[in-house]
């Protein structure tokens, strides 16, 4: 059992762009209603559980200058196409403790158990509150020196590249130091903007049991 | 522009015999991490490229091998029909394909689907090479002009709920991407290592939940002794049989390899 602590909300420290941002069609391919859960163990001979919550909580508020599309919302424009609202709402960092030992949780093999490590996202709610990006420290019972990172990644943000570049620019400010301009991500999703080439007739595709008809251009 | 026949968005085989995939989706899968050790890696490796690697050719990579060996073990463990289709579904990486290429440091999805398909009988039967071919050519399969039409028959859908339906990111809550399918995601690039927030490197790096279909996730060992990790998600019943033939099959690579 995993048991909440604390929950807070991160906002980038510097003003960012506000306004939309367009998402690819590559974009859209993925579900709203699921975030990427990954782990993160470490292992640090004396826990101070304030010290690592700072720094986690300082350098995400600097992290999301640079990458403040992970601090916004998403909202539905038309045919169920989503977009992203630049609002810095911001990301969420919970800190949590669990009664479990780093050995309850094996190898780590996902299971209902990891996924207590994992922070918990409410898809309930409307998609305008939804947070995008979630970080949960959870420090393990008996063994003062490992937790766990727990991170809950939209995947309309980015493909696996993107979040990795993420998190590492991420952790190169918590240690002090400062993104070379080629580490900024390139934000502008236009470059795979193509315009529709209606072909006539237009086929029709069956998928499972439903016969999905194209738009006639 | 000519239309590229998209085979990855083609619906996905069900067992032969049946009108869905609701029994397979209600049976409990799990997950294991099952580790290659490089001296694995490299032997299964060689095994891809003992024979049919057409000449010339580069070589087949650590992902053609590793994958081939996954949907073989796979396909061995469900005991279904020597004709029935199974197709394997990935995401290839566009930066570097789209033309013009995308920055390095894109920010987004730069991702397009594709599948490689085959039959059991010849995915059981086969040597390794002849799967890691249909990899390949799965993966090759994505050039400018295709991702160009898959992005294209997208924008032609009216409710991209219909198209997500498609995808395997998309459309986990329609459709069932195991069983007689499987999904492969490989993570073996990503520099997971560099997360050092100031606490050292991280001792685990992995995906926290359990998928609800058979997938191959495959990474690279926190160890940093070139080993990998396959994170299975296989059904419960079968995740055995699995392993019997994932590191079976291995240690018949090892008797056989020429040294």
């Amino acid at each position: 059992m995993v048991a909440i602590q604390a929950s807070y909300t991160v906002t980038p420290n510097e003003s960012t762009p506000n306004g939309h941002l367009w998402l690819a069609d590559t974009d859209q391919m993925v579900r709203f209603s699921h975030h990427t859960p990954l782990i993160y163990i470490y292992k640090q001979k004396q826990y101070q559980k304030n010290i690592i919550i700072e720094t986690l909580k300082k350098s995400l508020s600097k992290i999301l200058v640079h990458y403040y599309p992970v601090a916004g919302r998403y909202c539905y424009t038309k045919g169920g196409r989503i977009e992203l609202n630049l609002n810095a709402k911001g990301a969420v960092l919970v800190e949590a403790e669990t009664i479990k030992s780093i050995h309850d949780y094996g190898d780590f093999a996902p299971s209902d158990s990891t996924k207590e490590l994992i922070p918990n996202i409410d898809y309930n709610k409307p998609i305008e509150e939804m947070p995008l990006f979630a970080v949960q420290l959870t420090r393990f019972q008996n063994n003062d020196e490992s937790f766990a990172i727990g991170i809950a990644y939209s995947h309309l943000l980015s493909d696996g590249v993107g979040c990795i570049d993420f998190i590492n620019s991420w952790a190169k400010i918590a240690r002090g130091e400062t993104l070379e301009p080629n580490e900024l991500p390139f934000l502008d999703r236009t470059l795979l903007k193509f315009s529709h080439t209606p072909i006539e007739p237009r086929f029709e595709h069956r998928v499972e049991a439903t016969t999905i008809h194209y738009r006639k251009i | 522009m000519n239309r590229v026949s998209n085979t990855e968005l083609k619906p996905l085989p069900f067992i032969i015999g049946r009108s869905d995939s609701n029994a397979e989706r209600n049976k409990k899968t799990t997950a294991e991490l099952l580790k290659l050790t490089k001296e694995e890696v490299e032997r299964l490796k060689k095994k891809a490229n003992e024979c049919e690697n057409p000449k010339g050719s580069r070589p087949y990579s650590r992902f053609e091998a590793i994958s081939a060996h996954i949907w073989k073990c796979t396909s061995k463990a469900r005991e279904l029909e020597g004709n029935q289709q199974s197709v394997v579904r990935f995401n290839v990486e566009i930066r570097n394909r789209i033309i013009p290429n995308l920055p390095k440091n894109f920010y987004g999805n730069a991702l397009i689907q594709t599948s490689a398909r085959g039959f059991i009988g010849e995915i059981t039967s086969k040597p390794l090479s002849y799967i890691a071919q249909k990899m390949r050519e799965a993966n090759e399969l994505i050039t400018n002009e295709y991702i160009r039409s898959q992005i294209d028959v997208i924008r032609g859908f009216e409710n991209l709920d219909d198209a997500r339906k498609l995808f395997i990111n998309g459309g986990r809550d329609t459709t069932y991407f195991g069983n007689p399918n499987l999904v492969i995601t490989s993570w073996m690039t990503f520099p997971s290592d560099k997360a050092d927030f100031g606490w050292g490197k991280p001792m685990h790096f992995g995906i926290g939940s359990l998928s609800q279909f058979d997938r191959g996730l495959i990474l690279l060992s926190p160890d940093e002794d070139s080993s990998v990790i396959v994170c299975m998600h296989f059904q419960v019943e079968l995740m055995q049989l699995f392993k019997k033939f994932f590191y079976g099959d291995l240690y018949e690579l090892f008797t056989s390899a020429r040294l």
